[in-house]
């Protein structure tokens, strides 16, 4: 029943995507757009494509395994919250997201301050996206597609995917992926009615930082429930899908920087419009990337060729038109053609480079072995060296660009106090780098390097505070850039000194390492309503400090599942990780892996600092650049 | 004019992008391994599931010209369906056939046999996997066809009737 | 100025060395080696029946005293490039490092085109 009024609910919001399409195209051949029309059209179909949503989320709270969705991803002993989140956890589901927040998107964009004809030639260009979406969701991919006879019980109870921080991360990956969707339309709109300028650029940002901020967020929380949840130690794996996410955050990154010289100078408003639409592309690539089966990873969706190739085909066609727009119509730069290097809007320009040169990396690394298996029948793996030995080095030269960035000035430059300004920093900047150095006690070549650029950038930031006559103008800036500071700093202490201790214990042994040592105190058995649970107390002694830590092993009744769960106590100088080895077992003795990871927490926190930064800009009322 | 140059220069980029990830769209994804075949077979030594004073090397699979080299064990389902399969092999195009018991005990290996029937001339043990990596052995079952010492096929997975056929003919 | 940019940039990339951290050499081969059976895990990370194996067979040749790169080239040879996870420097990858680098090289250039050293004012 709710199923068929789901349905109703989506093929009415195309019926009127088609409508608003045709009636806008007509009117505009007569020169006579109707917009008061279209801004309704627009908020119906967001209602309805809400209602859907709504629909779908009812399907899963009941379960009603009469819908094929909610029978292959739900189970009637899920905890409800787990069954709601479970909607979007699916292919179809989450598609239904993804238009959507294209639907609101375009909704909200219409109460903005922008002129009427640019701002409705948005919402079309944004409507023809829906419409792609829309086709491919009703006739590939129903989300309310019965199953029949209706089975007792569903299929979904994978224990590994019921936990907060995997339920909430997709909604705000996509505000931030889908969101770009509207800075990408308003782009073509600019271009098409020739009004890509400064004035575009002002109204742009407060888009682009919001989508910006929450696809930082939705990678954050990914990054989040890995590090808890998976037991690795590790937070970011170079996994196809990550990477899928961190190419259009890269190029979203040099688009927010773009975009922010473009509100300065008429010089970069060709590469800011080229910027805004390949952000979105690179999102929509993702996209088919994710879904369509080709990539080998442990976040694979259920894959189905025929709807890639659905997705493909859209793409192109969808990039083509862009493109097309691009080529005929871009802004040519009316302002003289030289800028001086040692100014703020060069600087600009080469973060841009950097950023474009780690978003080349990522999206080779990840489709050259596709490539070299189709075209040349070779398999090849790229894993998280290459990344590192290509990124390291150049992350730690754009730490010192974006240290001088903010303190160069717009159009003067003065060499003199360019001087002294690296002096100071470079000073201070070699006093602290000692101090850490002579703390951490780890000389390596690469670790030096980053420990003093990333302080190098730190200490900038401070300069950067003092220079300013308010605190609160550049507070955004201020708060992200420390973050990142921090963010680097913290990962490169953490990849070089963390401790890893894989040993067979057995109950009442100690084992010694370094300042370490690990009592195995003993097993406790417990029984839950969907498990039975071995937990292992252990006493860890470090230095001074001691802490109990329990890891255990789950083995869960439905599905029949044996999970490992790890035991984490967070100090501000490092999280002390302890996990116990699935299928490893020698006589009495059960293998154990014990991390030291430094500074874990430092790595969480500079990401919020970044988050924050991104939420400072959203909310702040004048142009503070 | 030169709108048109870089109008064509993009929709020869976009074909061209297509086309590519239409062909891995459209790439079988299933195991297809290369490695290990057209190389000699690999030396290796371990005890003999029939006969305790001999042992099964690498020498036995050049006493013929084809040899059908199969990984099994008691406790693999999808052995179970292959076994037939095995069976026809040895009796009806009398080939000559060396297991390879997996990761497995002898008492259930043998009962396996005295239920489904030994289709194996003969029969190594290799209870830590470490031969089946010596061969590149993905999972159980995988069966390899060995001709002169060399190794000419090989395939992931229980066979079935394209796969025989195959193999008779390589015979 | 520009090239006295990249130079550095070469610079730090030539002497920076490619693995990062100080794992033991055990695990340093087990993330670096795939579990073929898994959908992307190392075998460090996957707990499937394979992946034991292959940290066994690898402990047990560590101890017999080979090296880490005759680990690979053993399994090379039997599961193809992809078991490793680092890509070989030959002549077809040459082009994950090529590529990237060649567009830096053109936004460097793009950027020396379009900006000038300043004369300086105060």
């Amino acid at each position: 029943m709710i199923g068929t009024f789901g349905h109703i609910s989506l093929i009415s919001a195309l019926i009127l995507n088609i409508y608003l399409l045709l009636s806008y195209s007509l009117s505009s051949l007569k020169k006579n757009i109707n917009f008061r029309k279209t801004k309704h059209l627009n908020f119906l179909i967001s209602l309805f494509i809400f209602l859907a949503f709504i629909f779908l989320l009812w399907s899963f709270a009941i379960s009603d395994f009469s819908n094929t969705a909610v029978y292959q991803n739900s189970h009637s002993q899920k905890p409800l919250f787990y069954k709601i989140s479970g909607s979007w956890g699916n292919h179809e589901g989450s598609m239904v997201l993804f238009i959507l927040i294209l639907s609101f998107f375009s909704s909200f964009f219409s109460f903005s301050r922008i002129n009427e004809n640019l701002k409705y030639l948005t919402i079309f260009f944004q409507n023809i996206l829906i419409l792609f979406f829309l086709v491919f969701l009703i006739f590939t991919s129903n989300p309310f597609d019965i199953i029949s006879p209706t089975p007792k019980e569903g299929l979904g109870l994978n224990p590994i995917l019921q936990d907060p921080l995997l339920s909430i991360h997709p909604p705000f990956l996509y505000v931030g992926y889908v969101g770009f969707s509207i800075i990408f339309s308003f782009a073509l709109a600019g271009l098409y009615l020739q009004e890509f300028s400064m004035l575009w650029s002002k109204q742009a940002s407060f888009w682009i930082i919001i989508a910006w901020t929450f696809l930082t967020i939705g990678i954050g929380l990914g990054s989040i429930w890995a590090y808890y949840e998976l037991g690795w130690g590790g937070f970011w794996f170079w996994d196809p899908v990550e990477n899928a996410s961190l190419v259009p955050w890269l190029a979203s990154t040099a688009l927010l920087h773009s975009n922010i010289a473009s509100m300065k100078t008429e010089k970069f408003l060709s590469w800011t419009a080229l910027l805004a639409i390949v952000t979105f592309t690179t999102s929509l690539l993702g996209t088919f990337l994710v879904r369509s089966g080709i990539l080998n990873s442990v976040h694979a969706f259920a894959n189905d060729p025929d709807r890639g190739l659905y997705i493909l085909a859209a793409i192109m066609i969808i990039t083509f038109f862009a493109f097309l727009i691009f080529i005929l119509k871009f802004p040519k730069d009316r302002a003289p053609n030289i800028l001086v290097f040692w100014s703020r809007g060069s600087f600009i320009l080469i973060n841009n480079c950097f950023m474009i040169f780690f978003l080349v990396v990522v999206m080779v690394g990840t489709l050259y072995p596709i490539f070299l298996d189709a075209i040349f029948d070779k398999s090849i793996s790229v894993g998280p060296n290459y990344y590192n030995a290509l990124l390291a080095p150049f992350v730690i030269v754009l730490l010192w660009f974006m240290a001088h960035g903010p303190l160069l000035d717009w159009y003067k430059f003065n060499k003199l106090s360019l001087i002294k300004i690296i002096f100071k920093i470079s000073f201070l900047t070699l006093l602290s780098t000692l101090i850490v150095i002579f703390y951490f006690k780890d000389i390596s070549l690469l670790f030096v390097l980053g420990v003093f650029f990333s302080l190098y950038l730190i200490i900038s930031v401070l300069f950067d505070v003092f220079k300013q006559k308010v605190i609160s103008k550049n507070l955004a800036r201020i708060v992200s850039h420390f973050g990142f500071g921090i963010l680097i700093f913290s990962i490169f202490v953490n990849s070089f000194l963390s401790k890893e201790i894989d040993v067979p214990i057995k109950v009442g042994q100690t084992i010694k390492r370094d300042t370490i040592e690990i009592q195995f105190k003993n097993i406790v058995k417990s029984q839950e309503q969907n498990f039975e649970e071995i937990i292992g107390n252990f006493l860890v002694k470090d230095g001074t400090k001691s802490f109990e830590l329990s890891p255990s092993l789950r083995k869960y009744f439905q599905p029949s599942q044996v999970t490992s769960e790890t035991s984490i106590k967070n100090t501000i100088l490092g999280d002390y990780y302890l996990a116990i080895n699935l299928s490893e077992f020698d006589g009495d003795k059960i293998m154990i892996r014990f991390y030291h990871k430094p500074l874990m927490m430092w790595i969480w926190t500079s990401i919020i600092l970044i988050i924050l930064g991104g939420f400072i800009r959203i909310f702040k009322k004048q142009d503070a650049i | 004019m030169q709108y048109k140059a870089k109008i064509i220069i993009l929709s020869l980029l976009l074909i061209l992008i297509f086309l590519f990830f239409y062909k891995v769209l459209l790439t079988e994804k299933t195991y297809h391994p290369r490695s290990m075949i057209g190389k000699s077979v690999p030396e290796f030594s371990i005890e003999n599931f029939k006969d305790a004073n001999r042992k099964i090397t690498n020498q036995d699979l050049s006493a013929k010209e084809t040899i059908i080299l199969n990984f099994w064990a008691s406790w693999c389902v999808p052995c179970r369906v292959e076994h037939p399969m095995l069976l026809e092999l040895k009796k009806k195009n009398k080939l000559f056939l060396i297991g390879i018991n997996f990761k497995d005990s002898a008492s259930n290996a043998k009962k396996f046999l005295n239920e489904l029937g030994d289709p194996f001339d003969s029969i190594g043990s290799d209870p830590k996997g470490e031969v089946a990596i010596h061969f590149g052995v993905y999972g159980i079952p995988e069966t390899y066809v060995i001709k002169k010492n060399k190794i000419v096929f090989r395939h992931i997975g229980p066979l079935n009737q394209d796969v025989v056929n195959k193999i008779v003919s390589l015979k | 100025m520009i090239k006295k940019f990249f130079i550095t940039i070469l610079f730090f990339f030539l002497i920076t060395n490619v693995s990062f951290g100080n794992d033991q050499l055990k695990n340093k081969i087990y993330k670096n080696l795939r579990c073929v059976v898994c959908q992307g895990q190392t075998i460090y990370e996957s707990n499937s029946d394979f992946a034991v194996d292959l940290k066994k067979l690898v402990e047990k040749k560590l101890n017999n005293g080979e090296t880490e790169q005759q680990i690979y080239s053993y399994l090379i040879s039997r599961y193809g490039d992809w078991i490793v996870m680092t890509p070989k420097f030959n002549l077809s990858n040459v082009f994950l490092w090529i590529i990237p680098i060649g567009v830096f090289l053109i936004g460097l250039l793009t950027i020396s085109k379009i900006t000038r050293k300043s004369k300086f004012n105060s």
